[in-house]
């Protein structure tokens, strides 16, 4: 079931056109990714969705309530979505407690109770209640901010980078726990990132902008595994991109006969990940062999560049095995899975 | 939208004075301005007042920059302390400082006199930038130039002086500015200028177009200046290229030269903070318990206080949508808006007053002499320092905060009210003091649109001095220096602050 429907919207500042013709559904239940590079639209469709911007075009529907139909919109404070911002956007001037509690009305029944039950939901201690956001670290200002957006249980929750300012390791561990907070409150959520690991990692559904417009959008692994292009591919992570010949669900490449998950006929380009590419030691037989020209050894896995024997650039692989045979060996090449066909 | 609206007619309230300058000059035809313009008269005007800045401008500049460059890049002893007291003399209110000559010295008169006075009094304007920018220059262009074989002169004239060129255009501005706009002053001084001469046709023939046409040639010069002064500015980049935070500078060592350094900066104080300090107190020990006649003083003090709130309230209040408009809502029509509200603060109050004057008598009469006239006028004086204050306080509220309180509930209007004005309400406050202390010690145009009676003690003090009752007016100048005294420590600390010191 359509829970949110962004349909077809536009928005120009001036003479910059910031979205373009953009659609996406959100099925209830779930979470979903916006990702891009700086500039690429997508902070602009979150603030078109949370109201603090007008579409010059097209409908937002948020469960089965009209928010925007062109310039005719839902002011931000009658719809019921929540955001936490990339910086937390605390009031410097309340408490933590007063911060959280801010959308709650002054005279409803067990206020105080209620804030304190939204520390403990986001993990905060309840002494810091009476603390000020600077005196807090940054993922507690994040706790704080995204207690104060639940205060006012809204159906939606807007993240808009609200990891990036955080360390590397406490990032991972806040989102997840975000994640599964969202999930146990059943609150639908949409993640504005640059970052695609997050994206990945952290939604049911990853949508991919680019210059203000959609480019595609779907499950991760099949944004990671079936890109739509060798951009796309790119973006989410290394890529190893081949011309080959397309015959019947197999391709003739320079690693030789390949699986592909494509009936496509003809001249074409195949995309395989550097994970499904494994090496083994070469017994002289099998027919995809190469050499190794090079490893930069990166602690959990390592960058190997090999050698096909022929004039073409070194094919790039990763592999997490420590006991890699010594730069000149020759190794096996084999394959786990499919390659993708850029149709 | 009624936003803008709001700032669209403060702007067009601010076109008000040049409007009718130029009004009264289509009106009167041509041959009358002519012959009112082109007369020996205001050919003698203009070269007392073109004197006045020639002589004034560069004396003040090279004694501005000799005492920044002695008390913030040497060792001078006390060197805190003296810059301290270069800033001082901006507590004394410039007529306050030419009763003190005046009294010490009765012969001092003509531009001799105007020049002195008029150094000791604005100097401060220059030295707080100059200083400022002085501390902040990086120390590596100065070794720069140095290890290109340049002698410590030819680095200071050639390394150093250029990057404060933005400090001196600025302070000498508004030195230009006050010279033209003063009032007081120059009067004690008996010292002619169009401003005084202005005020002298006004008294004497009310609203002649004599003293309208004066007008018009003085809010020329002001334009001149302000024209003068963007084109000394040029537009070349004066920023730090590179990262990082500046060295600190090595401070000089003086050696032998401390002494002239220390006599320079002991008679510089000695004359623009020792002079008016002894007169004031060598009056009041004359008066002795006398002169404080507590009836008449606290009303003076009272209505005074009256007005400058009251002033800065309004101002506040009608600055307000410019302010919130050239920080969330920028744009070219926006520009030029924001420009008319800066204008109108460098005309002088006489220009502003008599055009309030011939307005309030010819279209509503009503209006003529009342509070509100004079609270007017106020207002459109202090628009720019009013603006400064609340755009830099609403700037530093981020526009996040409104819309998560948006997103939390709040109607705009009440995100506005609730986040926006309470975190930039120390800011405003800090903004309407220094209008309400403008206000406190301004005094053409309180001479000019105040209703009968009205008592402020500005006006005390001018009518008893106009009179030679010095002795009386002494605790008048006295209370308009301690109400001073917070603002000069303000603008000390700011300027201290700005460079993180």
């Amino acid at each position: 079931m359509t829970f949110l429907s962004v349909n077809t919207v536009t928005k120009r500042y001036g003479r910059v056109t910031a979205l373009e013709n953009v659609s996406i559904d959100v099925v209830a239940g779930s979470r979903t990714a916006i990702v891009g590079p700086s500039g690429s639209g997508k902070t602009t469709l979150l603030r078109l969705i949370a109201g603090f911007e007008v579409p010059d075009s097209g409908q937002i529907v948020l469960d089965g309530e009209l928010l925007a139909e062109g310039r005719a919109a839902t002011p931000p404070y009658k719809r019921s979505i929540g955001i936490v911002a990339q910086d937390g956007a605390l009031f410097p001037h309340l408490t933590v407690a007063d911060n959280i509690g801010f959308g709650l009305d002054r005279k409803a029944p067990h206020r105080d109770r209620r804030i304190l039950a939204l520390m403990d939901m986001v993990e905060l201690a309840r002494e810091m209640g009476d603390r000020r956001p600077h005196q807090l670290s940054g993922g507690q200002q994040q706790r704080v901010a995204l207690a104060r957006a639940l205060a006012r249980q809204p159906k939606l929750m807007l993240l808009d980078e609200p990891f990036s300012a955080l360390d590397t390791g406490l990032r991972e561990a806040i989102r997840m726990s975000v994640a599964e907070l969202l999930r146990a409150e059943k609150i639908m959520a949409i993640l504005v990132t640059h970052d695609q690991a997050e994206a990945l990692s952290f939604a049911d559904q990853v949508a991919i902008l680019r210059e203000g417009k959609l480019l595609q959008s779907g499950p991760p692994r099949d944004l990671y595994m079936k890109p739509s292009d060798p951009g796309i591919a790119s973006f989410f992570g290394d890529a190893i991109i081949l011309s080959a010949e397309i015959d019947d669900g197999w391709a003739e490449c320079e690693l030789g006969r390949v699986e592909v998950s494509s009936s496509y006929r003809g001249k074409g380009r195949i995309m395989l990940r550097p994970e499904q590419v494994v090496l083994s030691l070469s017994n002289g037989a099998q027919p995809c062999q190469g050499t190794i020209m090079r490893i930069d050894f990166n602690g959990p896995s390592s960058l190997i560049a090999l050698s096909l024997g022929k004039d073409g650039a070194p094919l790039m692989v990763k592999s997490a095995r420590l006991d890699l045979p010594p730069v000149g060996s020759h190794v096996q090449i084999s394959l786990i899975g499919q390659a993708h066909v850029f149709a | 939208m009624w936003v803008f609206a709001a700032a669209a007619a403060v702007s067009a309230l601010s076109l008000l004075p040049v409007g009718f300058v130029i009004w009264i000059a289509v009106q009167t035809g041509w041959e009358t301005v002519s012959a009112l313009i082109f007369r020996p008269r205001v050919g003698e005007l203009l070269i007392n007042t073109l004197l006045l800045l020639a002589l004034t401008i560069p004396i003040s500049i090279a004694l501005s920059v000799t005492l920044a460059w002695l008390t913030e890049r040497t060792d001078l002893p006390g060197a805190r302390f003296w810059s301290w007291l270069a800033v001082a003399p901006l507590a004394v209110p410039a007529f306050v400082h030419s009763y003190a000559w005046v009294s010490l010295v009765p012969g001092l008169q003509g531009l001799f006199g105007g020049v002195l006075v008029s150094v000791l009094a604005y100097f401060p304007f220059l030295y707080l930038p100059v200083s400022a920018q002085i501390r902040r220059l990086d120390p590596a262009i100065e070794d720069a130039a140095a290890s290109l074989g340049n002698g410590p002169l030819r680095v200071f004239f050639f390394a150093v002086l250029p990057q404060l060129r933005l400090a001196i255009c600025g302070g000498s501005l508004l030195i230009g500015l006050h010279l033209l706009a003063e009032y007081g002053l120059y009067v004690m001084i008996r010292f002619d200028t169009f401003t005084t001469a202005i005020v002298d046709q006004f008294q004497s023939a009310f609203n002649g177009p004599a003293a309208n046409m004066l007008a018009g040639v003085l809010v020329i010069c002001c334009f001149g200046l302000l024209g003068l002064e963007a084109l000394a500015r040029g537009n070349e980049r004066y920023a730090r290229v590179g990262s990082g935070a500046a060295r600190i500078p090595v401070k000089r060592t003086l050696g032998w030269m401390a002494v002239p350094g220390m006599l320079l900066c002991a008679l510089t104080a000695a004359l623009a903070i020792g002079v008016p300090f002894t007169t004031l107190g060598r009056w009041l020990i004359l008066g002795g318990a006398g002169v404080w006649r507590l009836d008449l003083i606290g009303n003076a003090l009272g209505q005074t206080i009256l007005f400058a709130l009251a002033g800065a309230a309004l101002t506040t209040a009608v600055t307000l949508p410019m302010a919130w408009l050239s920080v969330r809502a920028p744009g070219s029509i926006q520009r030029v808006l924001e420009s008319c509200h800066y204008y109108v603060g460098s005309l002088p109050g006489v220009v502003v007053a008599l055009a309030l004057v011939t307005i309030t008598v010819r279209v509503a009469l009503p209006l003529y002499q009342t509070v509100a006239t004079l609270l007017l006028a106020y207002a459109l004086l202090f628009l720019p320092r009013s603006l400064v204050g609340l755009r830099a306080s609403i700037a530093q509220v981020p526009v996040e905060l409104e819309q998560a309180a948006m997103a939390l509930g709040r109607t705009p209007i009440n995100a506005v009210a609730q986040i926006t004005m309470r975190l930039a309400a120390p800011g405003f406050a800090a903004s309407m003091a220094l209008v309400a202390l403008g206000i406190t010690n301004e005094l053409t145009a309180t001479l000019m649109l105040s209703p009968n009676g009205t008592r402020t003690l500005a006006t005390q003090f001018w009518s008893l001095t106009s009179e030679i009752d010095y002795v009386a007016a002494a605790p008048y100048a006295l209370l308009m220096v301690l109400l001073s005294l917070p603002m000069t420590l303000l603008l000390y600390t700011q300027s201290k602050r700005m460079t993180g010191q």
